[in-house]
């Protein structure tokens, strides 16, 4: 064995103090602590010297790894452009910044972070939320400047997250905010009118003392002011753009409710004929309110913004030819590296982007040969071979060794780049004629009935007694006023979002879940989606080769860096004693080696012509292996036959595609080739339409085709960034992600990809929400009836009326959530 | 009776006093996370703030 020459005592494995993985009792020492490596033991030493240790018996033996920056990293977060995204206010005095650390997630997380202040004497304060996984920091001037913080943050291994924007998040919670500020100031004018009222509950008078009385009332009307003016703002201003535009919506006839309600009220106290409603008028407005705080409800964890910027790197490695001013640091060196915004980058620049990084920008290579992985663009799972002079385009990952690379675009003019920004500008454009609701359309026929109702009853009493006249007008706008729908539309439909969260399925937000209610048809992507990301297990059915065999091609995949290599190393038996005499890797070819005598070939099927060189286009899909995950394999010149690699299907799709199959047109567009379609293709049902090799832009416009000629509309379930540009053209774009924290491209809903075989419940649920508001709705206007017939005929007190409206409201509340639940619960997704 | 006026100007007052109370510690952020501070409440010492004045006091660690 390799060890021969170790002591004893070293195989003893003890938790690292720092993070817990195993490691020598003998390696890294400090303190009479053992740690995996020297980075581990200087934050140990460093959360000590900062007196922290409790750290240590709040994370139960797991941190994050930390990593010893260099001394320049970080440094383009100077870059004003740059560092003005994570900048959320700066004085003379000191600035506040707010950072996305994926890395939190224990109390530990926050005991550290919160106490950042030790580490650093010019942060001056340091706060975590826990659930957003965001740092906020205040830190004095001048002082530690971004890089300096990020360096900090990288040491004790909570690296930020520079591609995630956290103002994303702020904006959403300034829209909830404000729905508090006004439903506080609802409810307090709500309850002390009521309180107000009181005396005209008991008696029909009121108050026997005339100036107290008029006083009460002056009072109430001046509390009604705010909710008017304030609190139900929202609805007259969005009532007046939609006249404007001559569409109707929802907010039409409450705008004209509350506003009757309001000047009625007025006329009543003036004139002394009445009371008023301005008691109802408040708690009308406050269970408006809730049913929009309902509707704003947000999940704090999950990234729906993220568009293809947050997936390219902010700043990349730009080689400075010897030509440029030499400063101190660079002295000696002929060409040397500095970090720079990708918005820097213009053609002609030389870049080096290392292992796993992503390629900002079209550029070509300049090293001789290279490997790119271009899953996320084209959803081909195999790296791609190039060579010197190849264009290569943004948003491949580069696999093995780092290249250099000649930028030919700047980064927005990339070609997906372009494809991508094209979209957004469509979709500004497509904005005025959006979709409308189910309560608007709903609204659509109900306004017009109610205003020719008020009208008509309104001529029909004009001849007689004008005042009568005016009383049925307002009290048929009052008691017809749609609040059921405005408040069971959002808290259905706001409920059954947080129920689906728990099958996993996340709803962008409530306008998503009405149209995916209305959706028509289909269209799956095949890698990622229908299967899972990681290829399934190797299949030996067509080769037959020896143990010994077997380890000779072990000793060979192991050396080298390509995917399929490391699967077969992986799940081929290992033999520490072959000697490899011989190693050849032509990158995306295939290896040539020679182990312990024997001449070992493997790679892709023969009828390929090494030499051949292989274009990469993706525009024109050109699928990069027509033999898919298949490996060949020769040994001393003969040929053993192939292993291949087939993907893993998730579980129950085969059943889950019958299901959707009898209520939606199916679609299959896949980036793949067909090899795989044999297998799957008996899952979909003979009319549905599946089409193979195509690219991102194929995809895009598939959808927008699909999209114009089917009235329901279309969703896309799709993963990755080769589908963003699908995902956005669909009406409904379902992303599907495999954990939480994954990349996800912009999309109206995330799916766990453990739980797609729920999706037939999930859109039969979905399918039935919007009959809680038709039951609503048949059960507001009953009761309207009754109380307009009570209305009518004088005898609607204001004791009556009192109770009678708030709870109308509270009961199409509780029948709202039930009934959402009662659905849940039948479709087994509770 | 006058007696009610002044008890109906009094809690106005302090329902006034509340509602402000609310909404300016509701833009102060109290209600924007409700889980950290579940968290907080296990350490045993409380974070200190850096002012600028011990900024001279403190040596720097980094």
């Amino acid at each position: 064995m390799a060890l021969t020459n170790t002591s004893p005592s070293e195989k003893i494995l003890v938790p690292c103090a720092h993070c817990g993985q195993e490691c020598h009792l003998t390696g890294t020492q400090t303190q009479g602590r053992s740690f995996c490596c020297a980075g581990c033991s200087q934050v140990y030493q460093l959360i000590h010297q900062c007196e922290l240790g409790e750290f240590y018996k709040l994370h139960e033996g797991i941190a994050a790894k930390s990593r010893l920056p260099s001394q320049m990293e970080f440094d383009y977060l100077r870059d004003p452009e740059i560092r003005r995204r994570f900048i959320n206010f700066e004085n003379n005095s000191h600035y506040k910044v707010s950072l996305f650390i994926p890395n939190i997630h224990c109390a530990a997380c926050v005991y550290l972070l919160e106490r950042l202040q030790r580490f650093h004497p010019e942060i001056m304060e340091a706060r975590v939320d826990y659930l957003r996984k965001e740092l906020q920091l205040k830190v004095a001037k001048p002082g530690a400047d971004l890089p300096e913080l990020a360096r900090l943050l990288v040491r004790i291994g909570y690296p930020p997250e520079w591609q995630t924007e956290t103002i994303h998040s702020k904006q959403h919670s300034g829209i909830r905010q404000k729905i508090i500020r006004k439903m506080a100031i609802a409810g307090f004018s709500f309850g002390n009118i009521m309180l107000l009222s009181l005396p005209d509950y008991l008696s029909e008078h009121g108050v026997d003392e005339p100036l107290l009385n008029a006083s009460t009332k002056a009072l109430s009307v001046f509390l009604s002011l705010p909710v008017v003016m304030y609190s139900a703002s929202d609805y007259f201003t969005t009532a007046l753009v939609a006249f404007k535009k001559r569409i109707i919506k929802l907010d039409i006839p409450i705008a004209l409710g509350i506003a009757v309600l309001f000047l009625r009220s007025i006329y009543e106290i003036g004139t002394g004929v009445g009371s008023g409603y301005l008691d109802s008028l408040s708690a009308l407005v406050f269970f408006l309110l809730l049913g929009q705080l309902f509707q704003e409800k947000s999940f704090h964890h999950l990234h729906f913004n993220r568009d293809h910027q947050s997936f390219f790197p902010l700043a990349v490695l730009k080689i400075n030819a010897n030509n440029s001013p030499q400063t101190e640091e660079n002295k000696g060196y002929e060409n040397y590296e500095t970090e720079v915004g990708i918005h820097h980058l213009k053609a002609g620049d030389q870049i080096r982007v290392r292992h796993h990084e992503v390629i900002p920008t079209d550029s070509l290579l300049m090293d001789s040969s290279g490997l790119i992985d271009y899953s996320f663009v084209t959803g081909e799972s195999e790296a791609v071979p190039c060579f010197k002079g190849d264009v290569i385009y943004a948003g491949g990952k580069i696999a093995g060794a780092s290249l250099r690379l000649e930028v030919i675009k700047p980064a927005a003019d990339a070609y997906l780049m372009r494809l991508w920004n094209q979209h957004d500008h469509e979709n500004e454009k497509n904005e005025p004629n959006a979709f409308k609701g189910t309560a608007d359309r709903i609204a659509q026929y109900f306004t017009p009935a109610v205003v020719m109702i008020a009208l008509v009853g309104f001529v029909a009493w004009l001849p007689y007694n004008t005042e009568t006249a005016f009383q049925v007008l307002s009290a048929v706008l009052i008691i017809a006023c749609p609040c059921a729908l405005a408040l069971s539309a959002p808290l259905s439909l706001g409920n059954g979002m947080r129920l689906l969260s728990r099958s996993h399925f996340f709803v962008r937000n409530t306008a998503a879940i009405d149209r995916l209610a209305r959706i028509q048809c289909l269209v799956f992507d095949k890698t990622g989606t229908l299967s899972q990301q990681e290829l399934g297990p190797m299949n030996e059915e067509n080769i037959q080769w020896s143990q010994h065999q077997k380890s000779l091609v072990q000793a060979v995949c192991r050396n080298s860096t390509h995917p399929l290599s490391k699967m077969m190393a992986k799940s081929l038996p290992y033999n520490p004693d072959h000697k490899i005499q011989l190693y050849d890797e032509q990158e995306g070819k295939g290896i040539n080696a020679v182990v312990d005598g024997h001449r070992i070939q493997i790679g892709r099927c023969i009828a390929e012509n090494l030499a051949e060189s292989t274009q990469i286009s993706f525009m024109n899909v050109q699928p990069t292996s027509s033999s898919g995950s298949q490996v060949v394999v020769w040994i001393d010149g003969q040929e053993l036959g192939f292993v291949d690699f087939r993907p893993i299907w998730r579980d129950g799709m085969e059943n889950s595609i019958h299901q959707l199959g009898n209520h939606y047109e199916l679609h299959l567009l896949s980036g793949d080739n067909p090899r795989d379609g044999e297998r799957i293709g008996h899952w979909f049902p003979p009319e549905a339409s599946l089409h193979f090799m195509q690219s991102p832009g194929d995809k895009k416009q598939y959808i927008e085709r699909l999209s114009r000629c089917r009235t329901g509309g279309v969703a896309m379930i799709g993963d990755g960034l080769n589908d963003a540009s699908a995902l956005k053209a669909a009406d409904i774009g379902i992303a599907i992600s495999e954990k939480s924290g994954q990349f996800s491209p912009a999309c109206d809903a995330i799916l766990a990809g453990h739980s797609l075989n729920k999706l037939p419940r999930i859109l039969a649920f979905v399918r039935e929400l919007p009959r809680v508001l038709y039951i609503n709705l048949t059960f507001s206007v009953a009761y309207n009836a009754v109380g307009l017939s009570f209305a009518l005929s004088g005898t609607l007190t204001p004791l009556l009326s009192a109770i009678f409206m708030p709870l109308s409201s509270l009961t199409i509340l509780l029948s709202s959530v039930f009934l959402t639940r009662y659905l849940a619960h039948h479709h087994k997704l509770l | 009776m006058n007696i009610i006026a002044i008890l109906i100007g009094l809690s106005l007052m302090l329902g006034l006093l509340f509602l402000g109370l609310f909404i300016w510690n509701h833009n102060k952020g109290q209600f924007s996370d409700d889980f950290t501070p579940s968290l907080r409440i296990l350490f045993d010492d409380q974070p200190e703030k850096n002012t600028k004045n011990h900024l001279i006091l403190k040596n720097k660690v980094l």
